[in-house]
């Protein structure tokens, strides 16, 4: 079930706000608990079962390293954790693409490839197999301890504002707050509802609006486009890209701080960073986070000198990249930023100033996108190529709408960037407010969203014929 | 600020969730339907393989999105924005022209395509041979080319629609068809262009796709005098076109389709026509053959005014009406087309130039048995 449907908002959140404020404080986990797994078997009613499995099994093994005495001991059931749960990721996301790939090897020297499976990818797995890993590490590296019950359990991993979108929350970051009693305050319960419905206009308003022109050109004439029709798509989908996964979490972070949570923050104006490596903490938080705690850190982050540093932050970019997706464009697309992000260490910083820097980052940003896009490297190799070949020759007439909201986007994009607006972020008093005009206003702004948004979600799409046709 | 404040903007939020319950399924509010044509899925029931393959899920999302009590206001309120920011007119192949107009784009009738030379003449064949079998029994068939308004109004079609001239290519190959065989046929379309300002009413109105009541009202009129000479029975009428305050919805077909919260800038009123019959044909039984182009005639009943109350509209060639509008079921005494058909004494086979590659829509191979 998404977010941006209309079961979810009209049916779904109604019924499970009802059941949650009216549980009592001590068991509104289980509510919560039991919305995620309806919320979660809607989308994928068989996946439920691999999750319940997985997460019972995982549960077992961490209680089993907090519970051994020997550090051997522990690292037994911690590989057998990593296995279980890498293995799973490996299964259903990445096996298809080794076989693929191993085909097209087989092939060079005339062998008949194996059959590849056609497997289905549970939803969310990616952002819950990575949140199990920071349960078991946290709780194997002795810094957090287990969760007292299984129920606990489950609604940390299935726990629906977060299933499929992320953020990542590691679990030192919300293990308490599911232990904890949480009472929520009037103040949070109205903050998390306008920054859902915020999210969800970035997502309904923007992102759709976006997307629905970038694959029109992407299906209209990849060989004659020209270049300026080349920049548009790439940056309109910049755009939608960002508005679609910001809303998404912006709706997440809503709905979290409406059931009493506080989910970390996973966007923060990317695009008026002043370079690639600014771009990354303020881009998908959650992941870099979790890249640099559980993987950058590991491998000896920055302790062993330049030349290993440069490596593992290669090594941590590529498996970003490949973690998004099982492509050759992901892996490409990860390279890419992590080639940007060596450069800047070894001599690219000094030349990043100011708007030299923000231009560097949205051309890098931005053409990083093409691969990420396009799952065919032929498709990215020919945008990129007509956004360089500076030739006018076609044309395709846009509307007016897509337009006017690409516009948009740019402005919110970079919004952040003027002083006023990243002192009040910074206060957090964007969507919050002091006295009572602003609070109506951003209010009143927030009504209006709403219902352009649902309008958006039932009516696009939607023409009906003049009259009844054979 | 007091929690409470905060309490009740919350609860309004929260209203908003839950407020289409209102609508349906309580029915405490009621809100007028979404007009047009369009296809509302039936509800699927419940079964564990359909849950766990997830058609159940798919099929009641879209059940959902249909029969959600706030449908018709949201989607006015999307249209309405969509309209007034964007020039978007949300009816299916319907764009804004110029001025004001509505036009609908035909896919096929600006795209150059055209019939192919052994269909067309085939197609000829068939209406040679139909007409002089009928010919024999002294029965007469007229071939009716109803007007298009994206070529009678073609100065007002929005700039983003290309095309290369001549337009409607169907129209015009299947006309010179026509024309190469001698066979006799009305084209108002070629009518409506030389005369589109001769009268005070316009052939179509900017806000619909067909002619307008008052315009059919005097193709009608003509159509009756060919008919007239062909069958012998002198029909007459008595046509008055008068202005008024109430506007006949066909007349804006597109704009009622366009489910917009503010009606389009228009007059108030509106041209119509009063036919009525000095001499008639009630002895005649008629079988008129065509698309949308024949409600104008069919809804203000002028032909129940002037034939044998037997006579018959088949829309598309499929759904079957008398004239008085009744629905009956298509050929209700079971026998073949050929012997069915031949209780009628005037065959009226109407094509709109928008829908010519479309032909008469199967009559003709109906009859034929191909």
């Amino acid at each position: 079930m998404l977010f941006s449907s209309i079961t979810f908002l009209f049916y779904f959140l109604p019924a499970f706000l009802l059941l949650y404020y009216l549980t009592p404080v001590k068991f509104r986990n289980y509510s919560l608990l039991f919305s995620s797994i309806v919320f979660y078997s809607w989308g994928g009613p068989l996946f439920i079962f691999v999750i319940l499995c997985t997460t019972a099994i995982d549960y077992i093994l961490v209680k089993q390293i907090e519970k051994a005495d020997k550090k051997a001991r522990k690292k037994q059931f911690l590989y057998l954790s990593l296995v279980l749960n890498l293995g799973i990721l490996f299964s259903f996301k990445y096996l298809q693409f080794f076989i693929e790939n191993l085909n097209a090897l087989l092939g060079w020297v005339d062998i008949t490839g194996v059959s590849v499976p056609d497997i289905v990818l549970p939803i969310g797995i990616s952002f819950f197999t990575f949140e199990s890993l920071t349960y078991v590490i946290d709780v194997y590296r002795g810094e957090q301890r287990t969760l007292s019950s299984f129920g606990n359990y489950l609604t940390y991993i299935l726990m629906f504002p977060k299933l499929i979108a992320g953020p990542i929350i590691p679990y030192n970051k919300i293990g308490s707050q599911i232990e904890a009693e949480r009472k929520v305050l009037a103040t949070d319960r109205l903050k998390g509802f306008m920054r859902f419905i915020f999210g969800l206009s970035k997502k309904v308003l923007i992102a759709n609006i976006l997307g629905e022109t970038v694959d029109q050109i992407y299906k209209y004439d990849l060989v004659n486009m020209n270049t300026s029709l080349a920049w548009i798509v790439s940056i309109a989908y910049t755009m939608q890209l960002y508005f679609d996964f910001s809303g998404y979490s912006d709706m997440a972070i809503g709905l979290g701080q409406m059931l009493g949570f506080r989910i970390p923050e996973n966007f923060n104006f990317p695009y008026i960073s002043r370079s690639i490596t600014e771009f990354w903490k303020r881009w998908h938080i959650s992941l870099g986070n979790w890249m640099r705690n559980y993987l950058y850190i590991p491998l000896g982050g920055n302790r062993a000198g330049k030349y290993s540093t440069y490596i593992n932050l290669w090594i941590v970019f590529l498996i970003s990249g490949f973690w998004h997706g099982a492509g050759w464009n992901y892996i490409i697309w990860g390279a890419f930023h992590g080639f940007f992000l060596v450069m800047e260490r070894l001599f690219l910083h000094k030349y990043l100033k100011n708007g030299v820097g923000l231009l560097y980052v949205f051309f890098v940003a931005n053409i990083g996108w093409v691969f990420f896009k396009n799952e065919d490297l032929n498709t990215a190799f020919q945008i990129l190529q007509h956004m360089f070949s500076f030739q006018f020759t076609n044309s395709f007439s846009l509307e007016p709408r897509f337009v006017f909201v690409l516009l948009l986007a740019l402005i919110f994009a970079f919004m952040g960037a003027l002083k006023p607006v990243e002192e009040q972020i910074q206060n957090e008093d964007l969507l919050f407010f002091k006295n009572g005009f602003r609070l109506a206003t951003v209010y009143a702004i927030c009504v209006v969203c709403f219902l352009l948004s649902a309008s958006y979600l039932l009516a696009e799409g939607f023409n009906p014929f003049i009259y009844f046709r054979f | 600020m007091k929690g409470r404040t905060y309490n009740i903007l919350f609860f309004v939020l929260a209203i908003l969730l839950v407020l289409h319950f209102l609508f349906y399924p309580l029915s405490i509010i009621k809100d007028s339907p979404l007009n047009g044509s369009f296809h509302v899925p039936e509800k699927q029931n419940f079964t564990i393989p359909d849950y766990l393959s997830k058609r159940y899920q798919d099929s009641m999302e879209v059940f959902l999105k249909y029969n959600f009590g706030l449908f018709p206001g949201l989607t006015r309120v999307h249209n309405q924005v969509e309209y007034s920011f964007f020039d978007e007119i949300h009816v299916y192949d319907v764009h804004k022209g110029k001025d004001g107009y509505l036009h609908r784009y035909v896919p096929g009738y600006f795209e150059g395509k055209q019939f192919d030379n052994y269909s067309l003449n085939h197609y000829l064949d068939l209406l040679n041979r139909f007409a002089d079998s009928l010919k024999a029994s002294g029965k007469v068939v007229v071939w009716v080319i109803a007007p298009d308004k994206s070529l009678v109004y073609k100065e007002t079609l929005p700039s983003e629609i290309t095309y290369k001239e001549p337009i409607n290519l169907y129209y015009e190959s299947f006309k010179n068809g026509l024309r190469s065989r001698k066979s006799s046929f009305i084209d108002f379309n070629e009518l409506a262009i030389k005369e589109k300002d001769k009268y005070p009413f316009p052939v179509c109105n900017k806000g619909g796709i067909h002619w307008t009541q008052a315009y059919s009202a005097r193709c009608y009129d003509s159509l009756c005098k060919y008919i007239s000479q062909l069958v012998g029975t002198e029909i007459e009428h008595k046509i008055n076109y008068y202005m008024t305050g109430t506007v006949w919805g066909p007349d804006y077909d597109i704009e009622n389709v366009a489910n917009l919260l503010i009606p389009l800038e228009r007059d108030d009123s509106c041209y119509l026509a009063d036919v009525s019959a000095v001499k008639t044909a009630k002895n005649k039984k008629i079988l008129l053959v065509g698309d949308s182009f024949c409600h104008a005639w069919m809804w203000n009943k002028f032909f129940e005014k002037d034939f044998h109350p037997g006579s018959e509209f088949w829309y598309y060639n499929r759904d079957a009406s008398l004239l008085d509008n009744k629905t009956i079921a298509r050929n209700s005494e079971n026998k073949t087309i050929r012997e069915y058909i031949s209780k009628f004494d005037v065959f009226v086979i109407t094509y709109s130039a928008a829908n010519a590659n479309m032909l008469d829509y199967g009559f003709l191979k109906d009859v034929f048995g191909e």
